[in-house]
């Protein structure tokens, strides 16, 4: 079985961000990018279905621009079989105007490559720490049509099992799914603690080709993966205000009355 | 109160009389009295002044609960007005005084050994100015390490220098103590970063050096006495440090070496191929290594593969969360190295550490090896280091030694202090572990002996062996953790008699009265 991994580069979620003073978006203090955590324990999850037997190959898959390159140098260290990158520039995505693939566009881009790999699993991350946006997994599988398992803490499969066990946190605690495949699943932070890339691993991910894939070989075009949302306008949440104290229960009340508005 | 409550008196207190038995209280210091409660009550407002035995504890205890005083009061002021006037009062009334930032220091400087007045900067942590342009920023002694780094970290800097404490320790007690930690190889001492700073003397006559001028040669630099005096000159108030560019770029490797020649040969290669990005250089031996992931949550070597299943929510995949699969060694390595650069470019830093990687691992001083690729994975290769310390103390008794010696010939100490102990019936069987870990960029090893229970027959073997040896081999008995109380008597292994003569005639011209840090730093005449 063949697993499609998802793998977005991210600004490192430990960096700190502030607002951009033209209030389009955030930017990082530091430039320092890494694996979008998520897509780090989707991945890490399809390696370990590889060394069970599980799987018989690990291809991951990135949409974005050229840096996004390295990062799958680290996917192809951590122990993923092939790398595929969609370059976003060539999509007519701006790296220069901060043009990012969203998500249904990726989507459409997943869809198509699980396709033309013939893939038996998606997996990726629940969403990116970037954008919060928690949708191209549900979309894969909606363009797909193929079952999904969201939010998934624990993944459960046999070498020839032609469906999978999953469970997943909810709100109200864990739900467990049982999925025909191909399935589209997508990761949560319990699932797994990613490995640590050994330098043999890494010298050796260094030589390997990174593949391209264009949108024409996936039979898709521009318009696809075109924006379909604007950020309008991103700003800081209001700050805080110190407390202060009251003197006594009177002043309490007159303040939940008149300042608070609460009673 | 605590028998009241029918608690058990905790036993560390026969600890401190073991420690330091032969220590007299000065009849020369008076003891504290209701008029001097209510004095410091009208400086500092009731909010200022503990006096309640609970509340005390911590005040009267070091973290590694070795060293146990009995101050009757603890004092926290906010203003620099307000310490000198309390040092003024202190010096009129004969009343000795410990000035405590963070009381985080292993040398037991920063407790009271007796009933002495503790003066904490707690209170006084406000950054009063930063200079965007130039990266100097002055603050309050009292302002936490790390709360200071994440405020220069907002404005694209970072404080010079870093260690373990960094969560509770405050820059006065850095500045009082030249805190050297895991940069100093590349942000140098205290000594060159500290611009200026505001203190009071003993008799509580401010001394105003609080300046942010990188060059200033008028007359003699009075800074440097109280950078690294341990609290026996004055109380630092305020200081201004010069912070560095916070790096672009952070590379940080664990590295596994079959041996310590191994270990030497790496420092030498990252010093030659990573040159001026090289920014840390830690080592630590296999015991430490198993010490630190053994008695801490959520610590793990990365090189190690783990052997049991992790209980709890973390690490739900089987057969060892977080370690690389597939290395061809299971079993710990004799030593490890973590080499770290700091650059303002990536691609450059990148390759130079690739470089450096393929450089060690061909030439065999590397047999295994792992590069962070996020923030996260960096921070749980520094846990590794940075929790060997705390390792120790979840461990049992803990005799801790802070040495500087020749690289090459560093880690025979740990090797030798190891058969001695072993000799002397104080082997592994008997619960004892002796390990060695440090900053060998700096040429500085941390040596610890770890045992079920402080024992005098086992301190005696150390002890005065360790400082011997370290003096035949013209080394320092403290390279950076100072001398506090627990190594007050042996000064005089790493200074001479005219250093320490001269060191006692200035002390008595800023602390005339002599109440600060008594028993502590400067041996007994």
């Amino acid at each position: 079985m063949k697993v499609l991994v998802a793998i977005k580069r991210v600004i490192d979620y430990a960096v700190p961000v502030r607002v951009k003073p033209d209030k389009s978006g955030v930017e990082a203090l530091i430039p320092k990018m890494s694996m979008n955590p998520f897509c780090e324990i989707a991945l890490e999850e399809a390696v370990r279905l590889k060394e069970k037997g599980v799987a018989g190959e690990v291809v991951a898959v990135s949409l974005g621009p050229q840096h996004f390159q390295e990062t799958l140098r680290t996917a192809l260290a951590m122990g993923a079989d092939r790398a595929v990158h969609v370059s976003s520039e060539a999509c007519g995505l701006s790296a220069q105007g901060g043009e990012q693939p969203q998500p249904l566009g990726v989507a459409r881009v997943l869809a198509a490559l699980a396709k033309r790999e013939n893939a038996g699993l998606v997996l990726l991350g629940k969403q990116a720490i970037d954008d919060d946006c928690n949708q191209t997994g549900q979309m894969v599988a909606g363009l797909l049509g193929w079952p999904q398992a969201t939010f998934a803490s624990k993944l459960e499969a046999a070498k020839g099992d032609p469906r999978v066990r999953v469970t997943r946190e909810v709100d109200g605690g864990l739900e467990v799914l049982s999925l025909p495949l191909p399935a589209v699943v997508s990761a949560d932070l319990r699932l797994n603690t990613p490995r640590f890339v050994t330098l043999p691993a890494m010298m050796r991910a260094k030589k390997r080709p990174i593949e391209s894939a264009t949108l024409e070989q996936l039979g898709l075009s521009a318009a696809d993966v075109a924006p379909q949302l604007r950020t309008v306008v991103v700003e800081e949440p209001p700050r805080r205000k110190a407390g202060s104290r009251v003197a006594d229960v009177g002043e309490l009340v007159r303040r939940l009355r008149e300042e608070a508005r609460v009673l | 109160m605590l028998a009241r409550l029918g608690i058990a008196r905790p036993s560390y207190v026969a600890v401190q009389r073991f420690l330091h038995a032969a220590i007299e209280r000065n009849a020369a210091f008076d003891k504290v009295s209701e008029k001097d409660v209510a004095f410091f009550e009208q400086v500092l407002g009731s909010s200022g002044v503990i006096s309640d035995p609970d509340a005390l504890v911590p005040f009267n205890r070091d973290w590694q609960k070795k060293y146990v005083g009995n101050a009757k009061v603890a004092l926290r002021p906010r203003t620099t007005q307000q310490v000198s006037e309390l040092l003024r009062y202190c010096s009129s009334r004969r009343l000795a005084v410990v000035p405590q930032g963070g009381n985080t220091g292993l040398v037991g400087g920063s407790v009271p050994v007796f009933d002495e007045v503790v003066v904490s900067t707690a209170a006084m942590n406000r950054i009063l100015h930063f200079d965007e342009v130039s990266g100097t920023l002055i603050a309050q002694s009292g302002a936490v390490l790390q709360a200071l780094d994440e405020y220069a970290g907002q404005r694209g800097f970072m404080m010079p220098l870093d260690l373990g404490a960094k969560g509770s320790c405050h820059i006065g007690g850095n500045v009082s103590t030249n805190a050297g930690g895991l940069r100093l190889v590349r942000y140098g001492s205290l000594h060159g970063s500290v611009l200026g700073l505001e203190g009071s003397g003993g008799d509580g006559r401010v001394l105003d050096l609080l300046r942010t001028l990188r060059k200033d040669n008028t007359g003699f630099d009075l800074k440097q006495l109280f950078i690294g005096a341990e609290g026996t000159l004055g109380i630092i108030t305020a200081v201004a440090i010069q912070c560095a560019p916070r790096p672009a770029s952070v590379q940080l490797a664990l590295l596994a070496c079959p041996s310590f020649q191994a270990v030497t040969a790496t420092l030498r290669a990252a010093r030659r191929v990573l040159g001026e990005v090289l920014s840390a250089v830690e080592f630590l031996d296999q015991a430490c290594s198993h010490l630190a992931t053994r008695h801490l949550e959520g610590v793990r070597n990365p090189l190690v593969q783990q052997l049991q299943p992790l209980e709890g929510p973390q690490g739900g995949g089987e057969g060892g969360a977080g370690a690389t699969h597939g290395s061809a060694d299971a079993q710990s390595a004799p030593f490890y190295m973590l080499v770290e650069t700091h650059g303002s470019d990536v691609d450059h830093d990148q390759q130079k550490m690739e470089r450096f990687l393929e450089s060690v691992m061909s030439e065999g001083h590397v047999t295994d090896g792992t590069l962070a690729t996020s923030e996260a994975q960096a921070g749980a290769i520094w846990r590794l280091r940075e929790g060997i310390s705390e390792a120790l103390v979840r461990r049992g008794a803990v005799y801790k030694y802070d040495v500087s010696l020749p690289t090459a010939v560093m880690y025979d100490l740990v090797e030798v202090m190891r058969s001695r102990l072993a000799a002397g019936g104080y082997g592994s069987d008997a619960g004892v572990l002796v390990v060695g870990y440090g900053h060998i960029g700096d040429g500085n090893l941390h040596l610890n002996i770890s045992a079920p229970r402080y024992d005098d027959a086992l301190l005696s073997l150390i002890e005065p062996f360790v400082y011997e040896y370290v003096s035949r081999h013209n080394g320092s008995i403290s390279a950076e953790h100072g001398i506090g109380l627990m190594k007050a008597q042996c000064l005089s292994y790493s200074k001479g008699a005219v250093a320490v003569e001269l060191m006692r005639r200035i002390k008595e011209v800023v602390d005339p009265v002599g109440i600060m840090n008594p028993y502590k730093v400067l041996p007994p005449r």
